[in-house]
C-alpha cells in the first residue's frame, strides 16, 4: 500500500502549535484571530494543498493563485466553520471551488475526455473483473516507475472530470471514502462507485497501450 | 460489513477505509480464500497502473506560505471592522465603543512597522523568493530561446534597422512564434511593473511594423518587459544572431539594465544584484556588473558602448529600447 500523505503533512508542520489538531487550530483563530495560529495551518497545507492544486490545474501559477485564494478564504469564512467538523474536507471543498473559479478566469478547458459516451461518466460501473478475468499471467510491468507514473498522470487527465476528481482525493491526497464524499458533497457509496470506475477505465487504457502485457 | 464488495477491495488496497472497515476487510480476508483471490487479482491491477505506488508530489513555490499569509494579513488589516474575523479582544473592545476604526488602523500600521524592524528575516526571504520567482521566468524564457534557435538556426534578435531595431522586439518574436504563451514571463515578479500591467502589451510583430510616431516609441520602450535580450554582434558591417555555442558564461537574458545606476545595474530587485541567464542554461544572481565572475560586461560590448557585440563572443544584453546600433553610431564614420 502507497505511503500516506498524512506523514508528509506531519514532517512539514514546524510551529509552537504542532500538537493542536487542524480544528482546533482553525477555532483558536477564530477566536483570536491570532496569526501565528493562521500560519501554522497554512505551513500545514502548504505543500500537499499546492500540490493537489497543481495537479488539478495543471498550471503552476494559477496553483499559487488558487492556494492563496483558498486560504483567504478560509480566512474570511472562519466563522462558518462549525465545531465538529473536520477542518481537511472543509479547506479541499474551498479549494476546490477556487480552482474552478481560475479555471473559468483563464478559461482553459480539459483535454478530450477518455470516455466519449459520458460525460459525468460516475454512475457507470463497469465490471472491472471481467476486465480481470481475461487476464492470467502477471502485468507487473515492464515499465520504470518514473514511467508509469508519468503514464498514470497523463491517464489520468483524460478521465471523465467527476472519475478524475475522487480519484485524485482519494489516490493523490490519500484521503478516506468518506473524507472525499464531504469534499465533494456526494454520497460515500458514489466515491466509491467513481473509484471503481476510474481504475477499470485505468486498466482498459493500460491494455490499449501495452497490448502484449496481459 | 457484510461480505466486501470490489470497491472495498480497492479501498483497501488504497487505504481509503476507515480503520473499522479496513480492519472488517482484513477479517474476511482471512476466513475467504476466494476474496483473497479476488484481492490479488485487483491488486495486480492497481500495481500495473501505478495506483499502489506514492504519487510524487508537486513542490510548492519558495515562499508560499509566507506571501498566502501576508496576503491575509493586509486583507485582515484593511478589513479590521467589515469582514475579516474579528478577533474577540477586539470585538469586545468595538462593543464599549472606546476605540474608532482610526485608532485600529494606527495599531495596525504600528504592528506592520513593528514586523518590519524586527523580523528582518522576513524582507529578506521574500527578496530570496522574488528571486527565485525572477529566475523561473529566465528559464522558460531560455527554453523559448532554445526552441527558436532550433526552428531557425540563431536566437531571436534585434535588426539593424527597421521597426524591429531595438533589443526588446525578441518578446513579440517569440510569442508570435507561440514559443512563449504567458506575456507574464517577460515581466520579473519584484518589479515595478509587475504590479501593474495596466495598459502593458506585447505588441504582434505585424502591429509594431506598422506603428509609427509615438506608438512605435511606445512599443520599443515597453514590448520587451522587465529583462533584457541578447543583441548579437556586429561583424563586416553586419549584425549576426547569436548561435547556441552552449558557453558557460555567455549571457543571453537578463534583468534589464537601468541608466539611472552608474554601471546600469537593474532596479528589478531594489538595485541589490541582477539574474542572468547564460547560454548553458545557468542563471546567476550577480550582486555587481561588470562581476569578476564575466569575461566582458553583459550590458556593455567590449568597447564600453550599449550596442551590439564586437565579436562573436562579446555578448550584450539590451533592454526593450536599447539598439544593435545606436543612433549616435550612425552619425559616426566606418559604422
Amino acid at each position: 500500500m502507497k505511503a500516506t500523505l498524512a506523514d508528509t503533512r506531519a514532517s512539514v508542520s514546524h510551529s509552537a502549535d504542532e500538537t493542536s489538531t487542524d480544528e482546533q487550530l482553525l477555532l483558536t483563530y477564530r477566536d483570536s484571530g491570532d496569526r501565528e495560529v493562521f500560519a501554522e495551518l497554512v505551513h500545514r497545507y502548504e505543500r500537499e494543498l499546492y500540490s493537489y492544486l497543481r495537479r488539478y490545474l495543471g498550471d503552476a501559477e494559477m496553483a499559487e493563485d488558487a492556494f492563496q485564494a483558498a486560504f483567504l478564504q478560509v480566512h474570511l469564512k472562519c466563522q462558518q466553520f462549525e465545531a465538529g467538523r473536520a477542518f481537511r474536507p472543509w479547506l479541499y471543498t474551498i479549494a476546490i471551488n477556487q480552482a474552478i473559479d481560475a479555471q473559468r478566469r483563464s478559461r482553459r478547458h480539459r483535454m478530450v475526455s477518455l470516455d466519449r459516451s459520458s460525460g459525468a461518466g460516475g454512475e457507470e460501473v463497469g465490471k472491472l473483473l471481467d476486465v480481470l478475468v481475461s487476464t492470467e499471467p502477471n502485468p507487473t510491468l515492464q515499465l520504470g516507475k518514473d514511467e508509469r507514473r508519468e503514464w498514470l498522470q497523463n491517464t489520468m487527465d483524460r478521465l471523465p472530470e467527476a472519475l478524475r476528481d475522487v480519484l485524485q482525493l482519494v489516490y493523490f491526497q490519500d484521503m478516506k471514502y468518506r473524507e472525499a464524499a464531504e469534499v465533494l458533497n456526494i454520497p460515500v457509496g458514489t466515491v466509491k462507485s467513481r473509484v471503481h470506475a476510474a481504475v477499470l477505465k485505468l486498466t482498459e487504457a493500460w491494455k490499449q497501450a501495452y497490448p502484449e502485457t496481459p | 460489513m457484510s461480505s466486501p464488495t470490489r470497491e472495498d477491495l480497492l479501498g483497501y488496497l488504497l487505504g481509503a477505509l476507515e480503520r473499522r472497515e479496513h480492519e472488517q476487510v482484513e477479517q474476511e480476508l482471512a476466513r475467504n480464500p476466494q476474496l483473497r483471490q479476488e484481492l490479488a487479482a485487483l491488486s495486480q491491477w492497481v500495481d500495473a497502473v501505478g495506483l499502489a505506488d506514492a504519487p510524487e508530489p508537486f513542490e510548492p513555490p519558495p515562499g508560499l506560505a509566507q506571501r498566502t499569509c501576508q496576503t491575509v494579513a493586509l486583507k485582515q488589516s484593511a478589513d479590521l471592522n467589515v469582514d475579516a474575523p474579528v478577533p474577540a479582544s477586539v470585538a469586545s473592545l468595538e462593543t464599549r465603543s472606546q476605540f474608532s476604526l482610526a485608532d485600529f488602523l494606527v495599531a495596525a500600521a504600528v504592528l506592520v512597522a513593528a514586523v518590519s524592524l524586527f523580523f528582518p528575516a522576513l524582507a529578506s526571504s521574500r527578496f530570496q523568493a522574488d528571486i527565485a520567482s525572477c529566475q523561473n521566468r529566465l528559464r522558460q524564457l531560455g527554453i523559448a530561446y532554445g526552441s527558436y534557435d532550433e526552428l531557425h538556426g540563431a536566437y531571436p534578435t534585434a535588426q539593424l534597422v527597421g521597426n524591429r531595431n531595438t533589443a526588446g522586439v525578441v518578446a513579440p518574436m517569440l510569442t508570435d512564434a507561440k514559443f512563449v504563451t504567458d506575456p507574464r514571463l517577460f515581466v520579473c515578479p519584484s518589479s515595478k511593473l509587475a504590479t501593474n500591467l495596466d495598459g502593458w502589451k506585447i505588441p504582434t510583430l505585424d502591429e509594431l511594423d506598422e506603428a509609427t510616431g509615438p506608438t512605435l516609441t511606445h512599443y520599443q520602450q515597453t514590448m520587451g518587459g522587465d529583462f533584457a535580450y541578447n543583441m548579437g554582434y556586429l561583424e563586416g558591417g553586419k549584425l549576426r544572431p547569436a548561435r547556441n555555442n552552449h558557453r558557460k558564461y555567455y549571457a543571453m537574458l537578463a534583468d534589464a539594465p537601468s541608466d539611472a545606476h552608474p554601471q546600469r545595474q537593474t532596479l528589478n530587485h531594489s538595485g541589490r544584484g541582477q539574474n542572468v541567464l547564460f547560454e548553458d542554461g545557468h542563471i546567476e544572481f550577480l550582486t555587481s556588473v561588470p562581476s569578476p565572475k564575466l569575461a566582458d560586461d553583459p550590458y556593455r560590448n567590449r568597447e564600453g558602448r550599449v550596442a551590439a557585440g564586437i565579436d562573436p563572443n562579446d555578448s550584450v544584453l539590451g533592454r526593450s529600447s536599447d539598439k544593435p546600433l545606436p543612433d549616435d553610431w550612425i552619425s559616426e564614420s566606418g559604422r
